[in-house]
């Protein structure tokens, strides 16, 4: 039987408590029988759920029906995806996805487990040409350039050209305490976005008294803009796997789930692909064992209460803190919830003993060559985008750009030159960069975000759910700033909390641009 | 959260405050309860105090050290600084207040608090949900319209109630309540009402609060449907319930079941008996109390040593004091009982052997501190729901489960194990469970050296139980069995809760001393959250066996062969006591068929609807001189009655009820008997002088006295002591407290004994069908009062349920009519094809007369008390 997570304000919820008994992640869940196509009643009946918990939980996943669907992420929304979508409704029902983490080639879109991106050769007018009867001859990978701004690379120490290959003596890294030692000693921040000092949460996990105790690794990389975590997925699960492993040791886990969204099905298959090796060579399996659960569409499970909770097969709706989940997380047990990109570093640390002052940017947009660089934190972003991303394309003109997708922060050109670090850019969060010229006006910046904002939004607290929907429809720009404080003042994570930011960027650097 | 006993008294000046509003509170709990302590009525729509914190609605935002958190869900922290009130955060709720209008219209205290905060409804367009409304349910309404996804409903259901109806469907400004499509009457909903209560906007409401009918006053009282007592606050207008709500009482901590919270209908129901009626050429005619009373007392008069009576359950303790004391000292016989004698003697008997005391050993707050429970022979969920619903509380939090039921009852789906054994196979079962923990070394040695007897007997025996022997008998795997009793062994408080799946047997007393086996055998007895508990059918059952309701146990369990208790009552009663023992209920009848028996009282009961073999009680009441029936209805049995006296229900007088815990508990008149009707107490007092015998009662509570002066149990016992939460029996003197928890020291028969019981199959059983019989939630027993309400929209017959095979093979259809057949008679009903049986099994209510359910149930008894086997009778069934 399972421990009852105990809510120190209350009693425990007792919903997911009946829930943990049918929904444990090697049987699988209610979200995967979703995703397998099952009908609401065989899932109702094989996990003994109810009715409503089942519609519920349904209902809340948008990728759940197996359709074609457009990517309408910030990229893709202003290259070209509408002529896209067009085309494709010629050949049946299409749906919609925010990202596909294919930012680079936009406009995406996906096709069962295949993903079909612009090639860079073609425009949108000559790729849709190409066509011929359907998409299915297309090529459906089209590769991430990537390389290093920093003096050594570390996030893409395997994923750089000239790199050595995965390194499986990850896996064989000093001691659970060494490893925090090292960890505490490189003052490593998690790099999903919240930048919580990593060594600091698996103490916490570590040091609350339970019977088991989980690592998660959280690829619900959703922000448009950002594909570093897809990036890492499929090209270096090795080294996830390995930080993952170095976290159990340290806190005296078991089990892990790695959670990859459904959006990219490509990182799934690599991920169980290197989770049958590691198993094979021994380095998985006992005393520490990882499986991949998958998410199902909604981009408010990128917060980690959601995160867990969609891992439990329910809803993926975020709940206060505390307890945070280093206290109570997956099934009620202490859970370190980390980010690929930080776990991927995990093993360099312990290994090297080092501190690690990069991080993984993936820049979009109107750039001649855009991609994924890892650069020093500090580094004036026009450095990136010219050095790395090779400028802008011919004839065209930056005016801004969306730095760490919708919850993040919108910079106008001239501010291009601050640094990028956590403390000169709060909210820049995982750090995905679409640049954007003058076809794309403010207002319409203001709008893709507000249609992100009302669609993503969960509805679990009342300013969120109801005032997302309202954005849009605002025509004065006070109301607009009393709806952004309520959201920001009054949302219960960082989802609402979010909402505003960039929006507030865009008014203060476009005001009447945005709205008159 | 401050005051338990454990915690160090800390002093004032040393303990963690926090300042709200610049006041100095307390930091316990969160910051709303810290807010509340201070005084501060901050608006929290999400909130309710029976409930898990939600942190959905964000009305209660506060400023903590600058940040602005929602104080619900925010822990009070030691020397923080919260602001409930500020420009900003005015401001704040105004906003929030005109988002909230623009999804909704709630009604109540949340459209208060948006006027009260300045919201302006027309700032933002207001979405409408469609179809907002569902009125397919008898009793709830709901209007999504005026939902705010506060989700009270959501966790009420979960958190009270564990029955999961609610749901949240969509996301976004699309996010709406669910229950899972459909009408809502169709849903899993059991009609508690919890979500109607926890609702702050009226979205979801019901047909007693909808019409806003303002109440005149409110009646503390208890309800009059199954044992568990649940405490009411019935609200009344005129000659009328407006609604009735649950109290918060130890018992049901303000929850309530579908037949406590709506179905009293029934007491202004037309067909309510409102005069006395005797029977004149053939046909029941009205009559004048002075006639309907001379006629009873002519009639018991020329029965003269041959007469009987059978008391009710359904009334109060005070009613059934007077009715045996009435019957042994009035009449001058020991022939009088009451329906203990169908349902839980058995455990009377079967306890009282093994302990010395047939009463539940522990109290119902024990079922949250038991880590593991036994449910044997009891549907809870349906038959005793607001217990019910704690115990699937208590699962849900983490307590083990193990139900031993031939049906795949409600928890039976929850539980660890659930033990689907064969009908009629408890005994070797138990005895089974006995030997793992012998065999095993799972017994408490300790306890058994200290206070039980009869090990050396009892071991040998036990050994040779084994499950691997037994489990072609129960059908049940010899390793679930042991599973099992491991499970129960090694619980630290395992606590058993059964019910008349136990007692309805050929040997449902014996059945009874296996469960006291376990529990002595794992030394689970006399501690809390231990124990064995049997729930109690009716409301007052345990009060009609405690008042002496049975012919050889006089009030208080003193025995009709102790000649110093005989002597005690006879001075009390002035009057002589009868020396020829006296008949049980079955007996009864076989003397009225032989014509020992001429007269007969029947006090509030259907007898031709609940006995078994009803063809052959319907003969004995036929056969009958004088048949006397005291009812608010004119049942089935009434209908055969000479004289019929209405009588009032339990909302039209005062008395009180004991529950099946051994509580005590008021019964208060909230409405006035309907036409001549009268309180049953006042009818039996007149009966009482018009055959000689008077009793001057101006009021029940004045009973007591005489009550305590012939029973030492009930000493203590006075009305004003039973005011708050009533008093747990033994209650030995005025400054005792009562009893939770019996046995904690020492037995009454000093040393608890273990009983040694061979497994006798039942002579029902036959090579065909096994009938079970039972309650369904929405109807009790006969369904007199149900019937009479809109319980029966919910439920309109008796349903028998089948297996698929045993539907397959005779060519039955889910749906389809169906005859029943056994030995004794036949009965009709619809076929319910499910899997909640087992192969070779049936299971049939008996709420309806038309069903005829009891005229199939024989002959076949417990061999100790006489308590028929319900829940075995061999039976055929076919397409109608």
């Amino acid at each position: 039987m399972f421990a009852v997570e105990s809510n120190p304000l209350g009693r425990p919820r007792l919903l997911e408590w009946a829930h943990r008994r049918a929904a444990h992640p090697t049987e699988g869940s209610a979200v995967d029988d979703l995703l397998q196509g099952k009908s609401d009643t065989a899932i109702a009946e094989g996990r003994g759920l109810p009715r409503a918990t089942v519609v519920g939980i349904r209902s809340f996943y948008d990728q759940v029906e197996p359709i074609p669907r457009v990517c309408d992420g910030t990229a893709c929304h202003f290259s070209g995806s509408t002529a896209l979508r067009e085309r494709l409704t010629t050949i049946g029902p299409v749906g919609g996805v925010r990202c596909l983490g294919h930012c680079y080639a936009a406009p995406a879109f996906r096709s069962g487990d295949r993903v079909f991106a612009r090639p860079r050769r073609a425009t949108v007018e000559s790729w849709l040409a190409e066509w011929g009867e359907g998409p299915e001859p297309l090529e459906d990978l089209v590769p991430v350039h990537r390389e290093s701004l920093a003096e050594e690379p570390v996030v893409f120490r395997h994923l750089v050209r000239g790199a050595p290959p995965a390194d499986f003596a990850d896996y064989d890294l000093p001691a659970g305490e060494a490893v925090l030692a090292a960890l505490e000693a490189a003052r490593l921040r998690g790099r999903g976005g919240a930048a919580y000092p990593t060594a600091a949460k698996w103490k916490a996990a570590r040091d609350t008294p339970a019977p088991e105790r989980w690592v998660v690794a959280n690829g619900d990389e959703g922000d448009p803009g950002s594909y570093v975590d897809r990036l890492l997925l499929e090209e270096d699960p090795q080294a996830i796997l390995a930080g993952m492993l170095a976290c159990g040791r340290a806190i005296g886990a078991r089990r892990g789930v790695v959670y990859i969204r459904a959006e990219y099905p490509r990182a799934q298959a690599s991920m169980r692909e290197a989770i049958g090796a590691a198993r094979q060579a021994g380095h998985l399996g006992k005393p520490f064992d990882v499986e991949v659960i998958s998410g199902a569409g909604s981009y408010v499970c990128g917060e980690e209460t959601a995160l867990l909770r969609s891992i439990e097969g329910l809803r993926g709706e975020p709940r206060p803190k505390p307890p945070f989940p280093a206290q109570a997380g997956l099934f009620g047990l202490p859970t370190v919830v980390q980010n690929v990109e930080t776990l991927s570093i995990v093993p360099w640390i312990a290994r090297t003993g080092r501190g690690s002052g990069t991080k993984a940017v993936s820049v979009s947009g109107a750039v001649r060559r855009p991609g994924a660089f890892e650069v020093s934190l500090g580094i004036p972003l026009r450095r990136v985008l010219e050095e790395g991303a090779g400028g802008a394309p011919a004839g065209r003109r930056w005016t801004m750009a969306l730095v760490g997708g919708p919850m993040g922060r919108v910079l106008p050109e001239r501010w291009f030159d601050r640094p990028l670090s956590y403390e000169a850019l709060p909210g820049m969060g995982h750090a995905g960069v679409v640049v954007l010229d003058e076809t794309v006006s403010p207002r319409a910046l203001a709008e893709h975000l507000f249609a992100f904002a009302r669609a993503e939004s969960c509805g679990t607290c009342t300013p969120c759910r109801v005032g997302t929907a309202q954005l849009a429809a605002l025509r004065d720009r006070s109301g607009l700033g009393r709806l952004l404080d309520t959201l920001e003042m009054g949302s219960l994570c960082g989802f609402g909390q979010g909402v505003p930011r960039p929006i507030r960027d865009l008014l203060e650097h476009f005001g009447d641009a945005v709205l008159p | 959260m401050s005051g338990s006993g454990k915690s160090p008294p800390r002093a004032d000046a040393g303990s963690p405050t926090l300042l709200v509003d610049g006041r100095v509170t307390p930091a316990e709990g969160s910051l709303l309860e810290a807010c509340r302590a201070a005084g501060v009525e901050l608006p929290a729509f999400c909130h309710d105090a029976r409930l898990s914190p939600g942190g959905h609605c964000r009305a209660c935002l506060v400023e903590l050290d600058g940040r602005t958190v929602a104080a619900c869900v925010t822990p009070s922290s030691p020397g923080a600084r919260v602001t409930t009130d500020s420009e900003r955060l005015r401001g704040y709720r105004r906003d929030l207040g005109e988002l909230m209008l623009a999804e909704s219209r709630p009604a109540f205290e949340v459209a208060r608090t948006l006027v009260a905060w300045g919201a302006d409804g027309t700032r933002y367009a207001r979405r409408t949900v469609e179809p907002s409304r569902d009125r397919s349910h008898p009793y709830l309404r709901i209007d999504l319209g005026r939902c705010i996804l506060c989700r009270r409903c959501v966790r009420a259901c979960e958190e009270i109630q564990g029955q999961f109806v609610y749901g949240i469907e969509g996301r976004g400004f699309d996010t709406r309540l669910t229950w899972g499509g459909g009408p809502f009457a169709l849903s899993d909903c059991v009609s508690c009402g919890a979500c109607v209560t926890a609702c702050p906007t009226a979205a979801i409401t019901d047909c007693d609060r909808e019409p806003a009918v303002p109440a005149e006053r409110m009646v503390r009282t208890t309800c009059s449907y199954c044992g568990v007592g649940c405490q009411l606050d019935v609200h009344v207008a005129g000659d009328q319930v407006i609604r009735i709500d649950g109290a918060a009482s130890p018992v049901n901590r303000a929850h309530l079941c579908v037949k406590g919270r709506y179905a009293h209908g029934f007491s202004r129901h037309p067909e309510r008996l409102t005069t006395p009626l005797v029977k004149r050429n053939g046909a029941l005619v009205e009559t004048s109390w002075a006639e309907a009373l001379d006629r009873v007392a002519r009639g018991l008069e020329r029965c003269r040593g041959r007469r009987a009576g059978l008391s009710s359950s359904r009334c109060t303790n005070e009613e059934n004091y007077l009715f045996q004391k009435w019957f042994r000292a009035g009449l001058g016989t020991h022939d009088v009982d009451c329906c203990a004698r169908v349902c839980h003697a058995p455990s009377a008997a079967g306890m009282r052997a093994t302990l010395g005391m047939g009463a539940a050993t522990n109290s119902l707050e024990d079922i949250e501190r038991a880590d593991l429970l036994l449910v044997v022979g009891a549907n809870v969920t349906e038959a005793h729901p607001v217990v019910g619903a704690r115990v699937k509380q208590a699962v849900l939090r983490g307590a083990g489960l193990l139900v031993v039921d031939p049906r795949r009852t409600e928890l039976a789906t929850m539980a660890d194990l659930h033990l689907r054994l064969k009908p009629g196979s408890n005994v070797p079962l138990l005895n089974a469970m006995a030997c793992v923990l012998v065999e095993e070394g799972l017994v408490n040695r300790d306890f058994l050296e200290r206070r039980v007897e009869g090990w050396k007997e009892f071991e040998p025996f036990v050994r040779s139980q084994t499950p691997e022997r037994l489990d072609r008998v129960t059908g049940v795997p010899a390793e679930r069995v042991r599973e099992a009793a491991r499970a129960y062994g090694r619980a630290e408080r395992p606590m058993m809760l059964h019910g008349l799946g136990v007692t309805e047997h050929f040997q449902g007393s014996e059945g009874v001393m296996l469960l006291c086996n376990l529990a002595l055998l794992a030394g689970a007895m006399g501690r809390p959250g231990t124990g064995v508990n049997p729930l109690r059918g009716q409301n007052n059952v345990q009060g009609a066996a405690d008042m002496g309701c049975q012919p050889d146990w006089l009030t208080g369990y003193a025995s009709t062969e102790d000649p110093e208790a005989l002597a005690r009552f006879e001075r009390a009663w002035g009057r002589p006591l009868p020396s020829l023992p006296g008949r049980t209920l079955p007996e009864m009848y076989q003397a009225a068929r032989n014509g020992e028996i001429r007269a007969l009282f029947l006090f509030g009961e259907d007898v031709l609807q609940t006995d078994p073999d009803s063809n052959r009680t319907r003969e004995a009441l036929e056969s009958l001189e004088l048949l006397v029936v005291q009812e608010i209805f004119l049942s089935e049995t009434a209908q055969l009655a000479h004289v019929v006296l209405p009588g009032a229900s339990a909302l039209e007088k005062d008395g009180t009820f004991t529950n099946g815990e051994r509580r005590i508990q008021r019964v208060r008149r909230a409405l006035d008997p309907p036409g001549e009707a009268r309180a049953d107490w006042e009818i039996l007092c007149a009966l009482m002088a018009a055959t000689g015998y008077p009793q001057r009662l101006r009021h029940p509570g004045e009973l007591w006295q005489e009550i305590g002066q012939v029973a030492p149990i009930f000493a203590g016992v006075s009305y004003p002591r039973l005011e708050g939460d009533g008093l747990q029996w033994p209650v030995v003197s005025v400054d005792h407290p009562g009893t939770a928890l019996l046995h904690g020291e020492s037995f009454p028969r000093g040393r608890a004994s273990l009983q040694r019981v061979e497994y006798l199959p039942s002579p029902g059983l036959g090579p065909g069908l096994t009938l079970l019989t039972g309650r369904r939630l929405e109807h009790y027993n006969t369904g007199t009062m149900t019937r009479r309400t809109d319980n029966l929209k919910l439920v309109a017959e008796d349903p028998l349920e089948i297996h698929p095979d045993d539907a397959r093979a005779r060519g039955i259809a889910d749906g389809d009519p169906v005859v029943i057949t056994s030995a004794n008679g036949e009965a009709r009903a619809r076929a319910r094809v499910t899997e909640r049986v087992s192969a070779g099994t049936l299971f049939l209510s008996f709420h309806f007369p038309e069903t005829g359910t009891n005229r199939l149930t024989g002959e076949v008894r417990d061999r100790i008390t006489g308590c028929p086997e319900y829940k075995v009778t061999a039976v055929e069934v076919r397409k109608a």
